[in-house]
């Protein structure tokens, strides 16, 4: 039984070893990282294992082709043990195996897919392939070809041509190095370094980006094709030349921002991050980046605006990788992970386990601006400074709820507990005012449009607390009521029903006079109709106006405030939105309200 | 109070100087476990936790 002699050789990650990986220093978190690495590629040898067994088990006609690429693969291991590490380590691969693993063991997921399941399959074919034409092995196997094309993983795309949707076509080694046909036509390839990567009618070679100095490369493909990294739930876009060339230069220009003043990072994404996968931008001049756990090693975004910004997503979507590597060796959170709750950085409700993710990535950011603030120019470090500020605290946030929400496991606590450390220690580090008071802002700008949109206060609550203040001349008739209670509730709402959010910028202005101008614009619109951009302007001046009570309740309670205002609306007088808070911060001066103020 | 790792007596083997000769001959008990544990960790988000209960009982 093998079993029994595997076990002894399990990958094993220690609680020191998280702690080294959070701490994040050049080094001390060498060992952890390249740990991660190995227990990834033992992840998807162990999915192959898996879906092979699933695939004979359950009699699929594909089961011979799948055998035949398997053992090509096999065989070009036994002369090229690296050839074949390295496809099968790909994200691609990973992306790939789960995928069949599913659609061969969970009908209904068969039933969804719009690729037949032996074009699917078949795609082990190709890892093959590319695998043998690398190790320089003869070979000779059927591929599926969609739409006439075969996608190499990391390669590029050959297009011999066809007749229909989906057939088989065959790739097969040749005196001149591969070539690829179908019934159509062949297309005639050179072996790997022989100008392989020059583009032809029926060849696309998969572009490669290597950049930085000799031990401290990046060296990754710009992947806008192979259909196994359609799994980031977003839309992808094809590069032209003209934006590879944009690419390539941000890519280059990042890479050195991080070697040069972002060591550590630097190595960690060099180590991770293996295909970069170009997405379209959901809102012109809002970049996305995304990372998947299915597919270590690739990293899916639309072009940054500028190399500091990439740099930025290459340190946060590096955390992500890093951290779903970790939960794939020891689990960090448990039953009860599903609970919705706000994170900081993200406009729709999130799963708590989620949370952590987001909080161990953020925390990276915070650690990327906090070594950025000495850099640039005055209004750079101002910048750096207002990120780290925000960082800082929104994580620290998002890491008390994390320790409060006991969905943790013992490994999730060690990590956020060394987060925690850390985050204690930069927030005792001065930043200057401006920025600590423009990242509070930003921060509570997002806050309170979230608690607007997602926060479903209970009808009757308001109600009742609206009538108390219609009926406000008679004292004693206040409810006794705690706002945490009417608050309850989490109302899921599509992204695309409440549209993206606005940037806050547009809610800081210059001084108090600004402020107190603002708020009167706010009061105005507020008048007309509710409008949650209205409520967040007027809870941020209030910060800065005054008085302090309003502010808080504004702060901390607005979908209440908001709530009692447009009950209200039909009054012959309508309601001041000030006073609603005013009277809202004088019961919980009597004691009525469990304003939990942060 | 902390949930245990009990799970680290669970974790993935190490696979990485196996061949894939013999990958195929693993004992189908030992990657169907693994293949679970992986899945849970994933909490069926994204995942194939429900996929691999069924191939674990096809074993």
């Amino acid at each position: 039984m093998r079993g029994a002699v595997l076990k002894e050789a399990t990958h094993r990650l220690g609680h020191d070893d998280l702690r080294l990986l959070v701490a994040g220093e050049l080094g001390s978190s060498t060992a952890t990282v390249e740990l991660l690495r190995a227990a990834e590629l033992s992840k998807h040898r162990i999915l192959l294992a898996g879906l092979m067994r699933a695939a004979a088990r359950s009699q699929q006609d594909e089961y011979p082709a799948l055998e035949a690429a398997y053992l090509l693969l096999a065989d070009v291991e036994a002369c090229n043990v690296r050839a074949v590490r390295d496809v099968v380590a790909a994200p691609q691969f990973g992306s790939w195996a789960a995928r069949c693993l599913t659609r061969l063991t969970e009908p209904g997921e068969a039933a969804r897919a719009d690729v037949p399941l032996w074009v699917d399959l078949g795609r082990l074919a190709v890892v093959a392939v590319v695998a043998a034409v690398r190790a320089g092995h003869r070979f000779a196997l059927d591929i599926p070809l969609r739409h006439g094309e075969a996608t190499f993983p990391g390669t590029g795309v050959a297009r011999p041509g066809g007749g229909e949707a989906w057939e088989w076509g065959q790739a097969r080694s040749a005196d001149w190095g591969w070539e690829v046909s179908s019934p159509h036509g062949c297309v005639r390839l050179p072996p790997p370094g022989q100008d392989s990567g020059q583009p032809s009618s029926g060849w696309s070679p998969m572009p490669r980006i290597d950049v930085g100095p000799m031990g401290l490369r990046l060296g990754v493909s710009l992947d806008d094709r192979d259909p196994d990294l359609d799994c980031f739930g977003t839309a992808r876009v094809t590069v032209t030349a003209e934006e590879l060339v944009r690419w390539r230069a941000t890519v280059a220009d990042a890479w050195r921002i991080l070697v040069r003043h972002h060591l550590s990072s630097a190595w960690v994404t060099s180590r991770v991050v293996r295909a970069l996968v170009p997405l379209d931008e959901p809102v012109p001049g809002r970049s996305v980046s995304v990372t998947a756990a299915g597919a270590f090693g690739a990293i899916a975004m639309s072009l940054p605006a500028d190399p500091l910004a990439m740099a930025e997503v290459f340190v946060h979507e590096t955390q992500h990788g890093v951290l779903s590597a970790v939960n794939d060796l020891i689990a960090l959170t448990g039953p009860g992970d599903e609970r919705l709750t706000y994170a900081p950085w993200r406009d729709d409700p999130r799963p708590v386990g989620a949370l952590l993710q987001g909080a161990f990535a953020h925390y990276g950011m915070a650690r990327f601006w906090r070594q950025r603030q000495q850099l640039g120019r005055a209004s750079q470090r101002i910048g750096a400074s207002v990120e780290f500020a925000r960082w800082r605290e929104l994580t620290a946030d998002a890491i008390g709820a994390l320790h409060e929400s006991g969905v943790l496991t013992e490994a999730g606590l060690t990590i956020v507990a060394a987060m925690r450390e850390t985050l204690t220690a930069w927030q005792r580090e001065r930043v200057p005012t401006v920025a600590s008071e423009r990242a509070r802002d930003i921060s509570l700008g997002h806050r309170i449009r979230w608690r607007l949109r997602h926060l479903a206060p209970d009808p009757a609550a308001i109600e009742a607390l609206a009538s108390a203040w219609l009926a406000r001349a008679r004292p004693g008739t206040e409810p006794a009521v705690a706002l945490s209670a009417i608050t309850a509730m989490i109302r899921v709402r599509p992204l695309a029903a409440i549209g993206p959010q606005p940037s806050v910028l547009g809610y800081l202005h210059r001084d108090r006079a600004g402020y107190a101008t603002a708020a009167s614009g706010y009061l105005r619109a507020l008048a007309v109709a509710m409008d949650v951009d209205a409520w967040t302007g007027l809870a941020i001046a209030r910060q800065h106006t005054g008085p302090a009570g309003i502010a808080r309740i504004l702060a901390n309670w607005p979908e209440v405030v908001a709530g009692m205002h447009d009950c209200l609306r039909g009054q012959a007088e309508p309601p001041d939105p000030d006073a609603l808070a005013a009277w809202l911060e004088s019961l919980a001066d009597h004691g009525h309200l469990a304003a939990t103020a942060r | 109070m902390p949930r245990p790792d009990h799970d680290q007596e669970t974790g993935i083997p190490d696979l990485t100087s196996l061949s894939l000769e013999e990958l195929a001959e693993l004992d189908d008990s030992v990657v169907a476990n693994v293949i679970r544990v992986i899945a849970e960790r994933r909490g069926g988000r994204g995942g194939y936790r429900e996929a691999f209960s069924d191939f674990q009982s096809a074993t």
